[in-house]
């Protein structure tokens, strides 16, 4: 009888026990926090990923795991040194491109007329610039680094976030618990960040990861066209230099799929997370799963009817 | 009676939550008999909309429904799959919903939506748009709405207009069972009033049986033919309209309609009926109404009271009618 009256987990402490309760979460959890860990401490075991330290295009021995780069580096050091940088601007740019979305969105939506009318001037202006293109315009005019690639990705990818918030504040502005908190005095900015954003969780939580994913990606593959500071470590110039060092044709394998494989599994993971977090910001979801576990154990499926559990004898 | 085209029997429905079941119909047993209309009154979670909607199989999770029958026209509901339920939805049992606002979309004309379901569920040859249309405006005009309003939209209805647009959209595929879950909630007793009319004259000329859920037990008397009384996921009392009218037996149902004061004669306060319907989660170990009700005794604090046979086609579950009558 305690159960029901248990007060909710709240906070982190809610995201923990989804991530806790949904087996793919956990696993997309692992993998994140994995990675998370070889950018934190690995490069303090790995050393020097620029130093020359063995004949070029050696495949993977006991000194060097994952071989060594056309120029004779040490490939494991330099994708776990890469790991830092690309991480760190993946969720930089996907934390930031759905913030500035989602305050351009809501403000937008909620605002309406003239404020709304400018800022989906804005959002039209940057949804129609090609974002690739304009991303290698702008990448080869500031100095190469990541800051640039950062600022880039911002540029290009927050437009799109800021069309959907918009859309959903849209639909929740008409809604009645905004019009009952109009009535009961609640302040313009109280209703948008306490009634329209909280709804919007689930969309911005799944937004945050899709941009991080983008972001990933989009800066791995501006570096390997060598729009980034090819002198410094991070995974799209590892697969800039393993191009340029024709590590096709030599068939050394081992300098590009190591970098390869990092870039797929942190997006695995993230995709993995997000289906924890469904449940978490639906309530509807999470009162489903006793229902679910209650059908699968009398071998039964949840289908678009109303299970049926008689006992036929 | 005839063979009843909707006979439930032993109906028991749980919703399955992180603490456990929780018994939403209780074992419930009734019949329709054909042309018949069975009214269904009870208080706000007594489970009459429960009924209605596993007798469809539409209850949302997480109910399960875990034990019983519903023989629909000899065929059991609950042994169906998923196109022979949809064979069975609509053209043989058609709904009118609480919120018929809701219930219609927002993005289409009344006219495509009728004409939706006559698609959707036809079985031979498909109807030519001509025949679609015809018959779409005579659906309309059977409602009582002129078929001109074919190509408005909803928000450009009135809620009657739009319960009377539910309502044809029920009798497109001329269903036997129609049920009507609180039909008329959302209305003003004028229009509440004018649709259960037409309603029931549709049904004396379509012959169709109807399944009447409401709240408003005198509203239901009136237009009902037999009508069964639910409290707490239970059925209370079961009988012929007139009968109810006169001598309820069940104290429950003598409470309800002491609650709704009479029109003419002295004015008397009202008592209503102290306290609350008890918690499903854990209801009381005997009859379920035992806390409320007047005439409660020992016995009833120690059994579930049986329903029993008070008069022709009248039953009612309490201790206190069941022993050698009062």
């Amino acid at each position: 009888m305690s159960a029901s009256t248990r007060p909710r987990a709240e906070g982190w402490r809610a995201w923990v026990e989804a991530i806790r309760r949904d087996r793919a979460a956990a696993a997309g959890a692992a993998i994140l926090a994995s990675f998370v860990l070889l950018a934190l401490v690995g490069p303090v075991f790995v050393g020097d990923p620029d130093a020359l330290v063995g004949i070029p295009h050696q495949p993977p021995s006991a000194a060097h795991w994952l071989g060594t780069t056309g120029q004779g580096q040490d490939v494991l050091a330099q994708t776990v040194v890469g790991t830092r940088i690309s991480l760190a601007i993946g969720f930089g740019v996907g934390l930031a491109v759905v913030l500035l979305g989602a305050v351009v969105g809501v403000v937008s939506g909620y605002a309406g007329g003239r404020v709304d009318a400018g800022l989906s001037l804005l959002v039209n202006v940057f949804l129609v610039l090609p974002g690739l293109p304009l991303a290698i315009v702008v990448a080869a005019y500031l100095p190469s680094g990541p800051a640039t690639v950062a600022l880039v990705l911002v540029l290009t990818g927050w437009a799109w976030n800021a069309r959907v918030v918009r859309a959903q504040a849209l639909a929740l502005r008409q809604r009645d618990f905004v019009a009952a908190a109009v009535v009961s005095g609640e302040g313009a900015w109280r209703i948008v960040l306490q009634e329209i954003l909280p709804n919007m969780t689930s969309l911005l939580v799944a937004q945050v990861i899709g941009s991080t994913v983008y972001a990933i990606g989009a800066q791995v593959g501006l570096e390997f066209l060598g729009l980034g500071d090819v002198s410094r470590a991070t995974w799209g110039t590892n697969l800039y230099w393993a191009s340029n060092d024709s590590a096709l044709l030599v068939g050394a394998w081992w300098t590009f799929v190591p970098t390869g494989l990092c870039v797929a599994a942190v997006g695995f993971g993230l995709t993995m997370l997000n289906s924890g977090f469904d449940e978490l910001t639906n309530p509807r979801l999470g009162a489903e799963r006793a229902w679910r576990a209650w059908l699968l154990g009398r071998g039964l499926s949840p289908g678009r009817s109303t299970p049926v559990a008689v006992d036929r004898g | 009676m005839a063979e009843p085209l909707l006979s439930v029997r032993g109906l028991s429905v749980d919703w399955i939550t992180a603490d456990g079941p929780v018994r939403a119909l209780d074992g419930v047993s009734l019949d329709v008999a054909p042309g018949e209309v069975l009214g269904v009154a009870g208080e706000s979670g007594c489970g009459k909309s429960t009924l209605a909607q596993a007798v469809m199989r539409i209850l949302p999770p997480p109910a399960v429904i875990t034990g019983g029958q519903v023989i629909f026209e000899g065929q059991d509901l609950l042994r169906l799959d998923e196109p022979a339920l949809r064979a069975v939805r609509w053209r043989r049992v058609a709904m009118v919903f609480q919120a018929a606002m809701d219930a219609l979309n927002p993005v289409l004309t009344v006219g495509q939506q009728l004409a939706d379901t006559q698609r959707a569920h036809e079985g031979g040859p498909p109807p030519t748009r001509h025949a679609i249309r015809d018959r779409s405006a005579a659906l309309l005009e059977l409602v009582g709405i002129p078929a001109g309003r074919l190509d408005a939209w909803p928000h450009q209805l009135s809620g009657g207009m739009r319960q009377r647009v539910g309502l044809a959209l029920a009798l497109a595929l001329e269903p036997r069972l129609l049920i009507l879950d609180e039909p008329t909630t959302a209305l003003d007793v004028m229009v509440e009033r004018e649709i259960l009319q037409e309603l029931l004259e549709l049904r004396r000329r379509l012959g169709f049986s109807v399944l009447f859920i409401t709240h408003d037990l005198g509203r239901m008397l009136q237009i009902s033919d037999r009508v069964a009384v639910f409290y707490a996921a239970q059925l209370a009392e079961l009988g012929p309209a007139a009968a109810l009218r006169g001598e309820a037996r069940h104290p429950y149902t003598q409470a309800l309609l002491q609650a709704s004061p009479p029109v003419r004669g002295p004015r008397v306060e009202r008592a209503g009926i102290p306290g609350m319907p008890p918690s499903l989660r854990t209801p009381p170990p005997g009859c379920r109404f035992e806390p409320r009700c007047p005439l409660a005794e020992a016995a009833c604090r120690s059994g579930t009271p049986p329903l029993v046979q008070v008069g022709p086609g009248h039953a009612a579950a309490c201790f206190r009618v069941s022993g050698s009558g009062r």
